[in-house]
């Protein structure tokens, strides 16, 4: 509302002005207040704290303030410039992998590099194959997203996705598509793409010049330069990602795609893979036992229920209760799971290097003022025995529980 | 149609040592021709210079099959040869690995052999199983998981790098081996010939951007660790850890939600 009229209460006004009032200290005691010339100021007798010596402190860098960061922080992100492209006449497409569902940092930086190849007219396309789960569009650098998540692109189904790749490219003006370079899923539509289109692509593309863009070649031994090309297929870290502006990702929906049903290959799902089979260094969810467990066979037993691949700090090697290929750490794997429980590891140096690319790190301890703890995304303060005990009967109830209900 | 009755073919390449640069067999082609050993009736198939063919006995030394060279100009596209090579002699699988070791290394290849074929192509394969409805295939996915997948021969494998490994070569029967000789159809790679290759250069470590606007953000992006206290947790009953534990595992999809 622009016409919101100020209303004063001339009884506050009254106490403000009378310094004798027993409420006047307390509806005069701003710190930081309008002086007479329209100038912000700062009553310094009124801000700051003691410090621990008697002396007061002023924190101006808002350094102990944990709840005032992040206040700020969301101030920031609403502020972020907005890059809206009302009517784009050319496209540049992007499709992001999205391994479990999210845009992964790989995603960004071509997302990042598709920008770099816009201009002002030009809209980011991203197209999003099957379910996802992924939120931050906006903030990601996409102007346009195009969710295809029909049955007939669920799982592998490298021909429907061909075939309505083929029809945007017929329907609209696009200059590029970017593909990450990547083993879940990019490396492989890009390539079936460029053969589709019968243009030469850019692979493994690293380094942008100008006009063209520095491609690795001999497997990563030699450097090739390739002049841009309508398919390209970027590796990790091409170029920055997107932070500093706020984009529309408006659906795209002009598009009216036929693609048929008809598949020479057909996916017959995923298969169960036994979690002790997995190499650690890629196990996507890892049970790592340490110093503090005294029950080995409840530790065993937790992780084949839970299906996690075992792992174990160099203490627990050591002792013998597990073998030296199962060892974490920077003397042993170097693991990148997505979930890492870390049971009975106070957190040596060495063993946190290892598990500096885990995304989740859920520690079980009975010292809180152990280095894992601080590490961790979640930590349970408790007997490591009791808590793998509980989580078994948890999780075996409820599949008694699933199972009553299929069989009902 | 019994194993024995597939013709497999393999297609070999040259490798090269990564540290000595001395050439080799191809590693993903040699574990494609240890799966072609189990489809019955396979040939190695080169299409490149006659030249090479003492490097090609490594593969010949492996004593799975005869190996053969698709003899071509230098500046010839091997897509072209092979292309009709397969449009004249049929091939109910071809395997390939999935990107060579020298040159350009696009991994192109077989998806456009399968574009000038019509043919279904598999990437990421690491196992062939042959059924009476046509070929189960196990395809390795990132993070150790696997997807079954079938389809019906003929059909091009690319082979993954979790394959079985591939056999040792043996010298003697290497260099007792014959490699034949194929007159290949030439034709012009025109863009490979203006390719300048040079010595891979570093690629830099990324570094971390500090995006503060004012002196106070700036002082504090470079003073304070960025510590990220995660929640933690005093259960008075070691069910309350077990469910809290639980809630993150099923928020990442890893246990079965009910």
């Amino acid at each position: 509302m622009a016409n919101q009229v100020k209303r004063v209460d001339p009884h506050i006004e009254r106490i403000k002005r009378n310094r004798l009032h027993p409420r006047h200290l307390e509806l005069t005691a701003t710190a930081i207040s309008m002086g007479p010339n329209g100038v912000i100021r700062k009553d310094p007798h009124k801000i700051g704290f003691m410090g621990p010596n008697g002396i007061k402190r002023i924190d101006r860098a808002n350094l102990n303030q944990a709840s005032g960061s992040s206040v700020n922080q969301m101030q920031i992100e609403e502020q972020k410039p907005k890059h809206i492209i009302e009517s784009p006449t050319r496209y540049i497409v992007v499709l992001p992998d999205l391994a479990a569902g999210r845009l992964s940092s790989h995603d960004k930086d071509v997302l990042g590099y598709a920008h770099s190849l816009a201009n002002e007219n030009t809209a980011v396309i991203a197209i999003a194959f099957g379910e996802h789960k992924e939120t931050g569009w906006q903030d990601a650098g996409v102007d346009r997203l195009l969710e295809l998540n029909d049955d007939i692109y669920q799982g592998f189904s490298p021909e429907a996705r061909i075939q309505a790749l083929v029809q945007i490219e017929q329907s609209l003006d696009v200059a590029h598509f970017l593909f990450p370079d990547s083993i879940d899923g990019g490396a492989d539509l890009g390539r079936r793409f460029a053969a589709e289109l019968d243009s030469r692509p850019v692979t493994h593309g690293w380094k942008p010049l100008e006009d063209s863009i520095i491609c690795r070649a001999s497997a990563g031994t030699q450097d090739l330069t390739k002049t841009l090309s309508k398919v390209m297929l970027l590796d990790a870290e091409v170029a920055d990602p997107i932070d500093e502006t706020q984009h529309a990702a408006s659906t795209l929906d002009e598009l009216e795609l036929a693609v048929s049903a008809k598949a020479l290959i057909n996916d017959l799902g995923m298969l169960a893979v036994n979690p002790a089979d997995i190499s650690l260094s890629v196990a996507p969810f890892i049970l790592s036992g340490g110093n503090g467990i005294r029950d080995w066979d409840t530790f065993h037993q937790a992780a084949s229920v839970l299906g996690a691949t075992e792992g174990a700090s160099r203490v627990a090697v050591d002792d013998g209760f597990m073998p030296r290929h199962r060892q974490v750490g920077a003397s042993g794997i170097w693991v990148s799971a997505r979930v890492y429980i870390a049971v009975g590891i106070s957190g040596a140096v060495q063993h946190l290097q290892g598990i500096s690319q885990v995304d989740k790190v859920i520690a079980i301890n009975t010292n809180t003022k152990c280095d894992m703890i601080k590490r961790a995304d979640l930590s349970i303060i408790a007997d490591s025995t009791d808590i793998l005990n509980a989580l078994v009967e948890l999780v075996q109830a409820q599949e008694i529980s699933e199972g009553e209900s299929h069989a009902a | 149609m019994p194993l024995s009755q597939l013709t497999t073919h393999t297609l070999l390449s040259l490798g090269k040592h990564p540290l000595s640069g001395r050439t080799r067999r191809a590693e993903q082609d040699a574990k494609a021709f240890e799966l072609a050993a189990k489809l019955g009736q396979c040939l190695g198939l080169h299409a490149g210079n006659y030249q090479d063919a003492d490097a090609l006995k490594s593969f010949a030394g492996m004593s799975i099959a005869p190996v053969c060279i698709l003899e071509i100009e230098q500046s010839a596209d091997p897509v072209a040869a092979l292309s009709a090579y397969f449009k004249q002699t049929k091939s109910d699988i071809i395997l390939t690995g999935s990107q060579a070791e020298r040159g350009e290394s696009s991994g192109m290849l077989p998806y456009l052999l399968a574009k000038s074929l019509d043919l279904p192509v598999i990437n990421q394969v690491c196992e062939v199983e042959q059924t009476e409805a046509g070929l189960n295939i196990t395809q390795a996915l990132p993070r150790g998981a696997r997807r079954a997948i079938s389809v019906k021969p003929p059909c091009i494998l690319i082979i993954d790098e979790s394959a079985p490994e591939a056999r040792q070569t043996a010298y003697g029967a290497a260099m007792r081996a014959e490699v034949g000789k194929l007159q290949g159809y030439n034709e012009t790679d025109t863009d490979a010939a203006s390719f300048n290759f040079e010595d891979a250069s570093k690629k830099p470590k990324r570094m971390k951007k500090i995006k503060a606007k004012t002196a106070a953000d700036r002082f504090k992006a470079a003073t304070v660790s960025q510590a990220k206290g995660g929640q933690v947790i005093e259960p008075k009953t070691s069910q309350e850890g077990a469910e809290a534990i639980l809630k993150l595992l099923k928020e990442e999809g890893l246990v079965k939600t009910n």
